[in-house]
């Protein structure tokens, strides 16, 4: 055996104890530090930067000040609605189940919480999200719960209403002699209105659409903003008798609602029959000057993206043939609520996290700082919601409408109801199908679904 | 001697058949037993026997995305192959640096996202006069087009954009396939005396067969296969103008969870798929 020159062997063995009491001490203070409890926080959808922005830097403070227990979440972006619904299912059987939602959409959470996969908030907390949240939008705070009843399930909002308005341009209005103060509110008055509006080129293309009617993009996008238009016309869609849950989709009132937006398209034409009308940026562009149903985040966006355009920005209901006193809007907001499936310890330190969430300070950050509308108190009844034109607007049509915001009503198989009735509108918005048929044909596809639903007992 | 061989060789492959079994053999297996089910993805599946396949013959959603599918499958491929070669001939000279340029330029989509270029594909062809496309061809007289808007352009917009993604590798292919050609045929022909066309219609196109049957193969499997251009660019709209079979499985699984019925849909694009290969690979051999 070949002899180690001594320097050599005292180096390595120096070397060998130096690794070793660096390694022993590492590991020492690792073992020693508390258990880091972290709470998973999933959300659905990318929407709206800023809010995520403020929302983060919420996390961020709380983080700090509770290293032992921090929260962490994850986007979601391109999942659909069914698809994170059942990510969240097969997590929770797969026993690591997020602890915290934030759901940019809450008919998955109406879902979630129907087939009891949410946490009901401890009264404690609930008292205090109700206390700070304007007592007007109290409801919407509600879902279904898995006996069936209706109870409050969200602890905390971030952005609120869905399709709750149209939003015109009344400089265009102004521009076509129509009064920018008077805009829509019944069926006929939209088609008028959208037929003075409507601009086409000398080939007779539209050039600028008179009202955008969502008709493409995500199925259940297309059915959640249909259904303002036919609640106001007397539709129900979904609701629950006794056992039994029943569904008018294929009957009069949604008949007529869906033929009216057909023929805006095909008739009237005042819209194209794709989708490239829909959304902030055809508005902004004066390609379009009627768009909706649409969130709050309409005038948010209006003011960062183009800010220039928020003084031509008018606000007024969905229509309905009897004008604003049948008009409905869908209060569908985004909110945190916590999993039902998480350890006691994880959820009492989500409920801790939710209390920090709902202090005012907070609720500024990602609320009047960025103007972003909320329901809360403090939020609504200060600056701009309570000084800029367009959130005036807003709050008059909110307060006026006569159905506002039922999205509790909705319960399971909502969001499959809406995919299929997007769906189906989608081929019937591009004249493959008739109305009807596309109606009748939800109607067959959703029940027939449902049969294996242990929520439905129809 | 053979024996411990055969035993060694079935060592080594163990790994690699077992990887396949799960991600492969699993799955298939799993996909046929769901195709007789009714499957929510969270309790175990229901047995319903034939009920999904009798539902997807009278499922006009689905009856529809064939004949889509059929069209784009076949015009994509065979124009991609058509200009691939074309490329490939015309780029075939070596030394050339214009001609590697060229070669170049049309490989490089190939090797961009496919959600970036379909993102971009989206803005360029946007259904209004603004957008950049509608600009051009405004600037030289035409009317402007509602291209991923309008039924009748939305699925030839889309095989444009296919074409224009994968020309590059077939050429690639090609440039191979030409310079594997002996050039001791060109040689021959020459001294013969033989036209240019004559020589790339008697000499060339037998040779590159090989080649162009591998192609064929591969571009057929690929365009059976196509999710992501045509989810990004139109999710099968505007209506059901570009509904094809990969978009009809997606929506029929995640969009209104009939998990049985998107499964059925699967194992038809599967056999097709498996029918076409094999009926081309049977050609090759008997060449």
């Amino acid at each position: 055996m070949a002899k180690v020159p001594r320097r050599k062997f005292l180096a390595y063995t120096g070397v060998g104890i130096a690794v070793a009491v660096i390694a022993g001490a590492a590991g020492f203070y690792y073992l020693t530090q508390p258990t880091k409890l972290e709470l998973d926080a999933w959300q659905w959808g990318a929407e709206y930067e800023a809010v995520n922005n403020a929302l983060q830097a919420i996390v961020n403070s709380w983080n700090t000040a509770h290293p032992e227990s921090i929260v962490k979440y994850t986007v979601f972006p391109e999942l659909s609605e069914t698809e994170f619904a059942l990510k969240v299912k097969q997590s929770a059987v797969g026993g690591k189940p997020p602890i915290l939602y934030y759901m940019v959409n809450t008919t998955i959470l109406t879902e979630l919480a129907a087939e009891g996969y949410v946490e009901e908030p401890p009264s404690d907390m609930l008292n205090l999200v109700k206390s700070a949240i304007d007592p007007a939008f109290h409801y919407m705070l509600n879902m279904f719960s898995p006996e069936g009843s209706i109870k409050p399930y969200a602890a905390g909002v971030t952005i609120g209403l869905s399709a709750c308005a149209l939003y015109y341009n009344k400089k265009l209005f102004q521009e076509v002699g129509l009064d920018p103060n008077k805009p829509p509110q019944t069926w006929d008055q939209l088609r008028d209105a959208a037929k003075a509006l409507v601009k086409k080129d000398s080939s007779g293309k539209i050039i600028r659409v008179g009202v955008s009617v969502r008709k493409g993009g995500n199925p259940g996008g297309i059915g959640e903003k249909f259904v303002p238009y036919a609640i106001g016309n007397g539709a129900k869609i979904l609701w629950k008798e006794g056992n039994k849950w029943y569904t008018d989709i294929n009957q009069k009132p949604v008949i007529e609602a869906a033929q009216f937006l057909h023929d805006l398209i095909h008739v009237d034409k005042v819209d194209v029959p794709d989708h490239s009308s829909w959304g902030y940026d055809p508005w902004l562009n004066e390609q379009c000057a009627i768009s909706g149903p649409l969130g709050v985040g309409f005038i948010t966006n209006t003011k960062f993206s183009k800010p220039e355009m928020l003084q031509y920005l008018g606000v007024t209901n969905v229509p309905s043939p009897g004008g604003i006193k049948d008009a409905a809007s869908f209060g569908d907001l985004n909110c945190l609520a916590v999993c039902s499936k998480a350890t006691k310890e994880q959820k009492d330190r989500a409920w801790q996290f939710l209390k920090f969430f709902n202090q005012a300070d907070n609720i500024k950050k990602v609320s009047n700082d960025i103007w972003n509308w909320t329901p809360y108190k403090d939020s609504i009844n200060n600056p701009p919601f309570s000084t800029e034109t367009a959130w005036k607007e807003l709050n008059k049509v909110l307060s006026s409408v006569g159905r506002p915001h039922i999205v509790n009503e909705f319960g399971p198989g909502w969001n499959n109801l809406t995919a299929m009735l997007g769906s189906n509108l989608a081929r019937a918005f591009a004249n493959e199908i008739t109305v009807k048929e596309a109606l009748d044909k939800t109607y067959n596809d959703w029940t027939n679904f449902m049969q294996s639903n242990k929520f439905y007992t129809g | 001697m053979t024996v411990k061989y055969s035993r060694v060789a079935w060592l080594f492959i163990l790994p690699s058949l077992l990887i396949f079994s799960i991600f492969h053999f699993f799955p298939l297996a799993l996909l046929i037993y769901v195709s007789f089910c009714k499957w929510d993805m969270i309790s175990f599946p229901t047995f319903i026997g034939l009920q999904n396949y009798k539902l997807i013959l009278s499922d006009d959603l689905f009856l529809k995305s064939l004949p889509i599918t059929l069209v784009f499958v076949f015009t994509s491929v065979f124009v991609s192959i058509l200009l691939a070669l074309g490329v490939a001939v015309l780029t075939e000279k070596p030394g050339s640096k214009l001609a590697s340029l060229c070669r170049f330029l049309v490989f490089v989509p190939y090797v961009i996202p496919d959600a970036a270029s379909a993102g971009v594909w989206n803005l360029l062809f946007f259904p209004h006069p603004s957008s950049p496309i509608n600009q051009l061809i405004t600037a030289f007289g035409l009317s402007w087009q509602s291209w991923l808007g309008d039924k009748n352009l939305a699925l030839p917009t889309i095989i444009l954009y296919y074409v224009w993604k994968n020309v590059g590798f077939n050429t690639l292919v090609y440039v191979a396939g030409l310079k594997a050609i002996p050039k001791v045929f060109y040689d021959a022909a020459n001294v013969d005396g033989a036209g240019r066309i004559p020589v790339f219609r008697h000499i060339t196109l037998p040779l590159l067969k090989p080649i162009t049957l591998f192609i064929l193969v591969t571009s057929f499997i690929s365009g059976w296969q196509t999710f992501t251009e045509v989810y990004i660019l139109t999710r099968g709209g505007p209506g059901t103008a570009t509904l094809t079979l990969p978009i009809y499985i997606y929506f029929s699984a995640f969009g209104t969870g009939q998990l049985g019925v998107a499964s059925v849909a699967a194992i038809f694009l599967f056999s097709v798929i498996l029918m076409l290969t094999l009926i081309q690979i049977k050609y090759i051999k008997g060449e």
